[in-house]
């Protein structure tokens, strides 16, 4: 038995997220919390919303970088135990959005963080969001 | 030789680690999927905890700095090795265990091991909620444990052995705990549900008061073998349970499957009960282990001597 | 009429000095006082009107001074302004009058630089107390983009980690990232034990510029940016926001225009309010409510989706009117679905008012009295539950809402249970009123041609949004962009009475709190 597939397919099948709103207007965040509702249901992918970082494998963000959230930012990033991968969901988080070119954001989460999905949509619908998930673990090693 | 050979096999496979591995995860799936029903969702699918465990175990092991990690790395171990032991002294479908008079107080005993671990574990992870979260799994110990041991020590007088295979056995000659002693069954249960922090009592590790409780700064493996102990911990409960009021079982197919009924009735029990109520606070709890549990149990336990029990 | 009562009253108060006031759009009075009368005119209209309710206060920028304008509510809107000269933007602060000013004169101090002389707590609201960026709307001044970055997270973040000793009080941190919070913001919890002793709040996570970059573009486009000022209020904001620019526009917004707007507006009380409902049963732990309220919401939301095209953010309402419209088929469609959510929601009520752990962890909780919610000038179901009798829907009809008949619905528990109430309530109030709606609709076009200038002037336009009063300031320079956006959000409200709430309470407690109150930081932030 090759462990490291077993392991693959472990992983592909039980995808913990961390959710984290950088700034946004709250239109995904409550996208994202409905994946959770009976109608999107992705715990029957194996997707779960973590509390802790620590116990995430996907940071799921939203929303553009604000001055203030930026390090926190890095920092639920870093706690996240390897292997890790960062979603961003919604045009905020993608490149700033309808927001480009305030004063206080630093653009979307791939000026702060190594992005490995990006879901657009303003706001993404839970279906789109479900697509890029299931897009994320089709990446998985 | 093959008497060791077998002991070994007893203690790693069945009933031993493996055997409760299995059920432990079999057990979480019924409950996630159970609960995912009550709620209107549809609930992951049968390998879904298998998935999870081996991805935990194939995850970064990670800890705060100022956590102590030789002790983090001890206390899901121990924690883990207590409710292996206390599972060797609980009979499954009639097998035979080292029983001994005044077993069942050890097993209580091994069983109250992991709740001191996850208080070490907050304590030693350093992060506020996970102090906070290990503070609040002792004073639940306070409220649960007495009524508990109660609710236990009453079946032990009603069947007048501190054995928990005598007792099971004792139960097919008179009549099941539950008949008996239906207080007592239901303390038992109550009580059980505070052991396994489940909800409503999950308030050590109330998800939306202090994140993840003890556990906030654990993940990998150390955080697999403590997920793994909760549910063996379940599931060795339950099968206490069966043994002490649900008249536990024998080696004859129909008695093995009985008792496997038996405990999934009582596991599902313990799934509808977590999606019923919301969550109650440290002082709710306490208020209704002192004032309604305790004096239940001893109710029952009064009632039990009185009519003569053993 | 009251405002000339008291504009009366006001010139007799201030005697040598020239009190001018002209009405204005929408109802508004404009008061122009010198600066030295403000806080004698704040104590007057207090004392001697029993008017207490501070909207917000606007400060702006006009060339060599700095206008503010305050903005009560007197059973109809009067704006109290007066210029202060740039170079010494100094005045004296009205936070001992009306306790509910405190953070609007914060954000103007931050934003245009205004200092207020006696401020209990003259922090930064919105901006991190490390920004070099100098006052974002002063005009011509230096970029605030070119700020550097704030350091605060991370001295938070370096900070060494707690070391306890048992009795000892502690500081738990909630936020910016937990499973509480679904958006970024900073609570501070002082505890003993498991009891809170003190609180403080850090907001600010989510302040996206808006303001700013209204000025940035035109009227057309600022419809889409003001939408997203929050993912679960939107229409309301471009209600208001439209409502305010057709009045300066002079437009006639054809009535069919009106009854869809409303409809899209109480189609969105409904979501909102069974949101906060899932929330708070998430919160105490009961998922199994989260579940089945967020299951019903959906309903709804498909409504508001086969409406408009969006399920969170419509872009339904546009300045002249609106962009979509029903025929006969889909209205009727409409009034089915909602009558099964009736059956839904009376399943979901049913449960809430009788299981008990829900009750045990809401009643007593989070109480506010009628006094300090008229204090903290709270709006919307949290100050209607505790018995303040306010709702712009009855009070100042925009929008269709003359038409209908409206029941106020308030309660006296003044705790989180009494709000939940007050929502499930409000909840079957505008279930009926879609169906008023639905119902009376009249015929006709949907929208207006409007111009992309719009003619010099100001005005202040007043919705009740699902959480209460929102209160949108627009002046025009006569361009196609504005020259000035301010919006109150109703959240910040809320905020302002948190301290009171979250006092001498278990930690168990501050989620039910927090769940009860209802907040949209992306509303308080902007």
């Amino acid at each position: 038995m090759n462990w490291s597939r077993v392991v693959r397919w472990a992983r592909r099948k039980s995808l913990w997220v961390v959710h984290y709103n950088t700034g946004g207007c709250n239109g995904c965040d409550i996208e994202i919390l409905d994946l959770l509702t009976p109608r999107y249901d992705v715990e029957r992918l194996g997707i779960l919303r973590e509390a802790s970082p620590r116990h995430a494998d996907v940071l799921l963000c939203t929303g553009p970088v604000t001055r203030q959230s930026r390090d926190r930012l890095r920092r639920i990033y870093e706690q996240i135990p390897a292997p890790r991968w960062v979603v961003a969901v919604g045009s905020c988080s993608c490149s700033g959005g309808v927001f480009y070119g305030s004063y206080n954001l630093m653009g979307g989460i791939d000026q702060v963080l190594p992005v490995d999905m990006y879901v657009p949509g303003c706001p993404c619908r839970p279906e789109a969001i479900i697509e890029g998930l299931l897009g994320l673990v089709e990446k998985i090693e | 030789m093959s008497g060791v050979l077998w002991a070994l096999f007893r203690l790693l496979v069945f009933p031993g680690f493996v055997f409760l591995a299995c059920c432990a995860l079999a057990f979480q799936w019924v409950d996630r999927r159970v609960s995912a029903r009550l709620q209107g969702r549809f609930g992951p699918p049968w390998f879904q905890p298998l998935a999870d465990l081996i991805k935990l175990l194939a995850k970064e092991d990670t800890l705060p700095v100022g956590a102590d990690e030789l002790v983090c790395t001890v206390l899901p171990i121990a924690s883990l090795a207590a409710v292996l032991s206390a599972a060797t002294y609980v009979p499954v479908a009639g097998q035979e265990v080292p029983s001994f008079e005044g077993d069942l107080i050890v097993v209580v005993f091994l069983l109250s091991i992991p709740t001191l671990a996850y208080f070490l574990a907050g304590w030693f992870s350093v992060s506020i909620y996970s102090v906070v979260g290990g503070n609040r799994s002792l004073l639940q110990y306070f409220a649960y444990e007495v009524p508990f041991l109660m609710a236990l020590g009453g079946a032990a007088v009603l069947n007048g052995s501190w054995s928990i295979a005598q007792i099971a056995a004792r139960q097919s000659q008179t009549a099941w705990g539950l008949l008996l002693q239906p207080l007592g069954f239901l303390v038992a249960v109550i009580a059980l549900i505070g052991k396994l922090k489940r909800p409503p009592f999950d308030i050590p590790k109330a998800k939306t008061e202090i994140s993840a409780g003890p556990l906030t700064e654990f993940s990998g493996r150390k955080l697999a073998l403590w997920y793994l102990t909760r549910d063996i911990e379940a599931v060795v409960g339950a099968f206490l349970l069966v043994d002490l009021f649900l008249g536990g079982g024998g080696v004859a197919l129909w008695s093995v499957v009985a008792f496997g009924a038996k405990a999934l009735f009582l596991l599902l029990a313990l799934s509808v009960a977590s999606v019923l109520y919301a969550r109650l606070r440290i002082d709710q709890l306490v208020n209704l282990g002192w004032k309604v549990l305790a004096p239940a149990a001893l109710l029952q336990l009064l009632v039990t001597v009185w009519m003569g029990g053993g | 009429m009251k405002s000339e009562a008291i504009v009366a009253a006001l010139r007799q108060a201030c005697p040598g000095v020239n009190v001018t006031s002209r009405s204005g759009l929408l109802g508004e009075t404009f008061v122009v006082l010198p600066l030295q009368c403000l806080r004698h005119a704040v104590r007057l209209l207090f004392e001697q009107f029993g008017v207490r309710h501070l909207s917000t206060i606007t400060a702006q920028d006009v060339g060599d001074n700095i206008e503010l304008l305050y903005h009560f509510w007197a059973g109809e809107g009067l704006t109290l302004r007066t210029m202060l000269p740039k170079s010494e933007a100094h005045i004296d602060t009205i936070t001992d009058l009306v306790t509910g000013a405190s953070f609007y004169e914060r954000e103007a101090a931050e934003m245009l630089g205004v200092v207020f002389d006696g401020h209990p707590d003259p922090r930064p609201l919105l901006l991190p107390e490390d920004w070099t960026g100098g006052a974002p709307l002063r005009s011509n001044e230096t970029d605030p983009t070119a700020a550097g970055p704030t350091h605060l997270e991370q001295q938070a973040i370096s900070e060494p980690e707690v070391q306890v000793t048992p009795g000892e009080r502690m500081i738990i941190p909630i936020g910016p990232q937990h499973p509480l919070l679904k958006e970024p913001l900073s609570y501070l919890l002082t505890v003993e034990g498991e009891r809170v002793v003190d609180s403080s709040l850090r907001i600010g996570y989510v302040h996206r510029g808006i303001e700013r970059l209204c000025q940035q573009r035109n009227y057309v486009q600022n419809t889409y940016l003001l939408e997203r000022i929050c993912g679960i209020c939107s229409h309301i904001h471009t209600t208001t926001y439209c409502q305010g620019v057709e009045a300066l526009l002079g437009l006639q917004v054809p009535p069919r225009a009106h009854y869809l707007r409303a409809l899209m507006c109480e189609l969105e009380r409904i979501h909102s309010h069974l949101l906060v409902l899932g929330v708070l049963a998430e919160n105490i732990g009961f998922t199994t409510i989260f579940m089945y309220a967020w299951r019903d919401r959906e309903i709804v939301l498909d409504i508001m989706e086969e409406l408009s095209g969006g399920r969170v953010s419509h872009a339904a309402t546009v300045i002249g009117g609106v962009q979509f419209d029903l025929d006969q088929q889909h209205a009727r469609s409409i009034l089915t679905r909602l009558d099964d959510f009736e059956k839904q929601m009376e399943t979901l009520r049913n449960v809430i008012y009788h299981e008990r752990s829900f009750q045990m962890r809401t009643r007593d909780l989070g109480y506010l009295s009628m006094e300090q919610v008229q204090d903290y000038c709270v709006v919307g179901p949290m100050a209607r539950a505790s018995g303040v009798d306010v709702d712009l829907r009855r009070d100042a009809p925009y929008a269709a809402y003359r038409d209908l008949h409206l029941r106020v619905v308030t309660a006296h528990g003044g705790d989180v249970w009494a709000r939940t109430q007050v929502r499930v309530e409000e909840v079957f109030e505008s279930l009926h009123l879609c169906r008023q709606l639905v119902e009376q609709m009249p015929g006709g076009a949907v929208t207006v041609r409007a111009p992309r200038r719009v003619p010099a002037g100001e005005v202040v336009s007043r919705t009740e949004a699902p959480r209460g009063e929102l209160i949108y300031y627009i002046r025009s320079d006569g361009s196609d962009k504005p020259a000035r956006v301010k919006v109150r959000t109703p959240t910040i409200t809320s905020l302002m009475s948190l301290f009171d709430q979250l006092r001498d309470i278990s930690i168990a407690d501050v989620p039910a709190v927090i769940g009860g109150m209802d907040l949209c930081i992306a509303c308080a932030d902007r």
